[in-house]
């Protein structure tokens, strides 16, 4: 079946799918009808509710508003002052007012216009206290003594006032000589500030009335000056709209992806069609892979129209006006689709995940409902303004494309945490498709009646000599949190342990063992695996362990020459600039922390950064994952994911400095696989990793003394480019060594 | 791209006769046992037996006896436990994309795509099975007209009722015109014309030269159908050959009473007090 071409036949087996799911009426409703009715309805809701509570409705300025102010006056001539314009102008408009009351005549009593009129400044200081009782046209002054501009414009900012005032006042002329308005960019806060500008331009025009018909002068108020302060997604409107439309969109993403995902697994099973399908010559991947193709394809559909209809409800209403970043630009919406795609793709991974284990509709329904709702965790909380995208949040499923989809709406996007977002999210993506592909008509779940959600969770009766993939790569996903949790602990305690750097030296150390040793273990324990061979902790031939220590020993230049070259592929792709301004804060970054590391003890460095790291991660990487991986593909297929997902472990365990040591992680990550593959032990693996990093780290701790007797280069010089020659030369003979060298196979792997 | 299911019977050498004999399914201490939380079930204890070119093979138990556990193993879709099967020569542990090739599969439970008509889901598996859109199309006239189903052939499948969908299950088993075919209660839920048209085509079948296992709770067409009979209980083939050897061994006339012996348990002791 190979000759006719395996994408081929998938996309051909996928066309069924999609056309069997297109013609469904279920399919249709929840793909064409919903986005028509959702975003309409959505839009008047948000209009209705929340843009009046937050005063944009008619009448925006009857609304009540906090002005923080301060003056170069005390507060009670400030206030009497303030009284003073405010009686000036109620004067007036009631003189004004009543004559043309008289003029009409038409008979409109004369209280309703005074009430209407009185409301000019209302200057009026009122404690927090006791404005329960204050009528709702009166505005909330307070008088901040000696306030700076800085310190009211940070008060503005926060949200604890809506705008700002600062007053030069020249009491005796009775004048204000400056006059300083601080708002920021969202609805709130301009419509106070639109109404402090109106009431000071009132009294300079009642003042002009005046002049005009008794003395001439100078005006009373100086032009106002507005200050504006730009503000990230804040509580304004253009924020919730822009971190409500993604989740409204994922949601119904969702909706799309959900039906066909459970139509095309356990209801086939339930229909009986999958048997059929299994019973052709079809590989089961190929099977999975084209259902993956339909529901992906059926949730961007659903996507593509939810944006459309998003788009012309947003551009309808006008609420597009109220993004932060300007509106809705074709490269937003572009960017946001492709956002959702990913999203798609992510879910549609996770959904066929669940459903490959459930063997009719219902079942599958039932584990699906507490993923959706669970899913709306991390939706929702990506909802909240305060949310950003760095640490966590940057791998969490779900959360990190609905807050990056949020900058993107808001035209503030940080590339590195983007970067991180995707890349974790295809990471899940694929190891729910992984799972998927494990339990999707394996026959233990196409036929076992006792299954098997369960069997993560008991220990079996029988001892398993490895680790089942599924096993592992639960292992994996519980990592990848656990991973980012211990970064953040340390970056936490980091600054408060600047002092006793061995203290963070060591409980990085157990952060480490409780990852990538303890985790793992306890998994293998769960599947009652048998250690030794679940592990590779056999030993193996003594010429592995030859090629171990020449390959340790040798790496580092080669490592230290490729970062500097990503360096340079960085300034060729992001400009010189940028290049040598991202080299300055590693550099910065890295001398604070090489200072402090200098004072930690020798053999606290080689515990923390060369021992344990190199145990562990072996334990882990091609302990349990490469052999359990190895069982099932082809060895080279296990070796490379191993050793991505290797390098992607090494990005995220730091913030800025590893993005440049992917590649250098992931080529001995394919180094340290293959040697584990070809000695069938981790023990030669853990003597390499254990030398690189201990060379490394010593180096760096011995730099200077070295330096001194000119063994090594000085901190800001380069490595000699011989150097990496020689070293290419060594690791080349430890490399051949290896490949030479037969592959140890007990009889117990066949 | 090979021939699919039109390959010529291959003639595997019977080691004790050195006769070619067209053994087309080769069936050997198939064994497969069901891990239970609390206890482990032998679902299949070391069957053997082996079924020729022009045969009809009746696989016959009570409900719960291995027969689909059986089938599932012969056609690759479950792994046994030790022991293997064979179809032309391959072994569906080790090949089970060559097998499936060459097998065609009905069951009871096998469904129909309710949102294709029955001309797409039977290009469809055409196509899966790798044949072109010309042979395909070629095929599915032969088997509406052998079956009789023109007149639904571009119905959707959702609006047939239970017997023509069945008889959609059979064409698309033979799409491919495999050399053997599998037959797992193919009459379940059919009634009595409808299973007429499924028994008329297996004698078909045999006088095509067909190797065919069928499972059925039907005995007396499967008395009249089969050729060679295995008696399947709690995972063992108790009882194998001919009617006329059933008939010796049991000392009963009808396949019926054979049956009920078995359930019973009457059979199985004096089989073990025998052999």
């Amino acid at each position: 079946m190979k000759s006719r071409g395996g994408i081929a036949r998938i996309w051909r087996l996928a066309k069924k799918e999609l056309r069997e799911t297109l013609r469904d009426r279920r399919t249709i409703v929840t793909l064409v009808f919903m986005p028509l009715l959702v975003y309409p309805i959505l839009s008047l809701v948000f209009q209705n509710f929340l843009l009046s509570s937050i005063g944009v409705a008619a009448g925006g300025e009857e609304q009540k508003h906090t002005i923080v102010f301060s003056s170069n006056l005390p507060e009670a001539k400030s206030a009497a002052f303030l009284e003073g314009i405010s009686k000036s102008i109620a004067e007036f408009e009631l003189e004004f007012k009543e004559e043309s009351t008289s003029e009409d005549s038409d008979g409109e009593p004369s209280d309703d216009a005074a009430t209407d009129v009185v409301r000019p400044l209302d200057y009026r200081v009122v404690i927090a206290e006791n404005d329960l009782g204050a009528d709702l046209v009166d505005n909330n002054w307070l008088f901040l003594e000696g306030e700076s501009e800085a310190g009211l414009t940070q008060i503005v900012a926060q949200g604890d006032a809506d705008v700002g005032l600062i007053l030069d006042i020249d009491a005796k002329k009775f004048r204000i000589n400056e006059l300083k308005i601080i708002q920021r960019e969202d609805q709130v806060s301009s419509v106070a500030s639109r109404y402090l500008r109106n009431r000071f331009r009132q009294w300079n025009d009642i003042f002009v009335a005046k002049a005009v018909s008794s003395r001439g002068g100078a005006l009373p108020v100086a032009e106002p000056i507005v200050k504006r302060i730009e503000i990230g997604a804040g509580s304004s409107a253009g924020g919730t709209i822009a971190s409500m439309i993604p989740l409204a969109l994922v949601l119904m993403t969702i909706t799309g992806a959900v039906y066909p995902a459970i139509d095309l697994t356990a209801g086939e099973r339930e229909r009986g069609t999958l048997e059929t399908l299994m019973a052709a010559p079809v590989p089961r991947m190929g099977i999975l892979l084209a259902k993956f193709i339909a529901v992906v394809t059926v949730a961007v559909l659903t996507a593509i129209l939810n944006l459309v209809g998003m788009t012309i409800v947003m551009w309808v209403f006008q609420l597009d006006q109220m993004l932060p970043g300007g509106g809705l630009s074709v490269g937003v919406i572009f960017k946001v689709f492709l956002l959702l795609v990913l999203f798609a793709v992510f879910f549609a991974a996770c959904l066929l995940m669940v459903t490959s284990f459930a063997r009719s509709f219902k079942e599958a329904q039932a584990y699906l409902v507490p993923i959706i709702l669970l899913s709306l965790g991390p939706g929702l909380l990506a909802m909240s303004p305060s949310v950003q995208l760095t640490g966590l949040t940057t791998v969490t499923p779900m959360m990190n494309l609905l807050v990056l989809a949020r900058d993107v709406m808001q035209g503030q996007v940080q590339t590195g945490a983007a970067v991180i977002a995707v890349i974790s999210t295809l990471v899940y993506a694929f190891v729910a498709l992984s799972i998927a592909a494990r339990t999707f008509g394996a026959d233990t779940i196409l036929y076992s009646q006792q299954l098997s959600l369960s069997s993560l969770v008991t220990r079996p009766k029988r001892v398993a000599l490895f680790v089942p993939v599924i096993s592992a790569l639960l292992c994996l996903v519980l990592l990848l949190p656990m991973n980012m949790v211990s970064i953040g602990i340390l970056g936490r305690l980091g600054k408060a342990l600047a002092d006793n750097f061995s203290m963070f030296c060591l409980l990085m150390g157990s952060f480490t063992i409780l990852s990538f040793f303890v985790i793992p273990s306890v998994v293998a324990w769960m599947n009652r695996v048998n250690f030794r061979s679940g592990f590779g902790l056999k030993g193996s031939s003594p010429l592995f362990f030859i090629a171990a220590v020449i390959l340790g020993l040798s790496l580092w230049p080669i490592v230290m020459l490729m970062v500097e070259g990503t360096y340079a592929i960085y300034g060729m792709v992001a400009g010189e600039t940028a290049a040598s301004a991202r080299h300055e804060m590693l550099v910065k970054l890295s001398e604070e922390q090489v200072v402090r590391f200098r004072q930690v003890s020798p053999p606290i460095i080689a515990l923390c950064f060369s021992l344990i790291p190199a145990f562990c991660e072996e334990w882990f990487f091609r302990g349990m994952l490469l052999r359990a991986l190895s069982r099932e593909w082809k060895a080279w297929n296990a070796i490379l994911t191993t050793a991505i997902l290797f390098g992607v472990f090494h990005i995220l365990s730091n913030s800025a400095i590893s993005l440049d040591r992917f590649l250098p992680t992931m080529l001995i990550g394919i180094l340290l696989g293959y040697l584990a593959w070809k000695s069938n032990s981790i023990w030669p693996g853990v003597i390499l990793h254990a030398l690189h990093n201990g060379t490394v780290a010593f180096l760096g701790y011995y730099q200077p003394q070295l330096a001194e007797l000119s063994w090594f280069p000085q901190e800001a010089e380069k490595i000699p480019p011989a150097w990496g020659l020689i070293a290419c030369v060594v690791a080349a003979v430890g490399l051949l060594i290896v490949i030479r060298t037969a592959r140890r196979v007990e009889p117990s792997d066949v | 791209m090979e021939k699919i299911g039109r390959s010529p019977v291959v003639f595997c050498f019977d080691s004790d006769s050195n006769l070619p004999m067209p053994n087309i399914i080769n069936v050997c201490e198939l064994t497969r046992r069901f891990e239970l939380p609390d206890r482990d079930v032998i679902a299949a204890d070391s069957i053997s037996f082996h079924v020729q070119a022009g045969e009809v093979f009746g696989l016959l138990g009570p409900n719960g006896a291995g027969k689909t556990t059986c089938m599932r193993m012969i056609l690759g879709l479950l792994k046994a436990n030790s022991g293997y099967a064979e179809i032309h020569g391959f072994r569906s542990d080790e090949q089970p994309e060559e097998v499936k090739r060459r097998v065609g599969f009905v069951s009871s439970s096998a469904g129909v795509y309710q949102w294709l008509t029955a001309h797409e889901m039977l290009s469809f598996f055409g196509d899966v099975y790798g044949m072109s859109t010309a042979e395909c199309d070629s095929r599915i006239d032969e088997l509406s007209g052998l079956l009789g189903f023109q007149e639904f052939l571009n119905r959707r499948c959702a609006g047939l009722s239970t017997g023509e969908k069945q008889r959609i299950n059979l064409a698309r088993a033979m799409i491919h015109d495999p050399s053997v075919m599998i037959f797992d209660e193919p009459t379940l839920g059919l009634d009595v014309v409808g299973s007429q048209v499924i028994f008329r085509h297996i004698d078909l079948l045999r006088e095509q030269g067909k190797a065919v296992i069928l499972c059925t709770h039907r005995l007396e067409q499967a008395q009249r159908v089969c050729d060679r009979f295995g008696l399947l209980h709690q995972g063992e083939l108790v009882l194998g050959g001919t009617l006329a050897d059933l008939q010796q061994k049991t000392g009963r006339q009808d396949l019926v009473e054979i049956f009920v012996d078995i359930i019973e348990g009457t059979f199985v002791s004096a089989e073990t007090s025998t052999s």
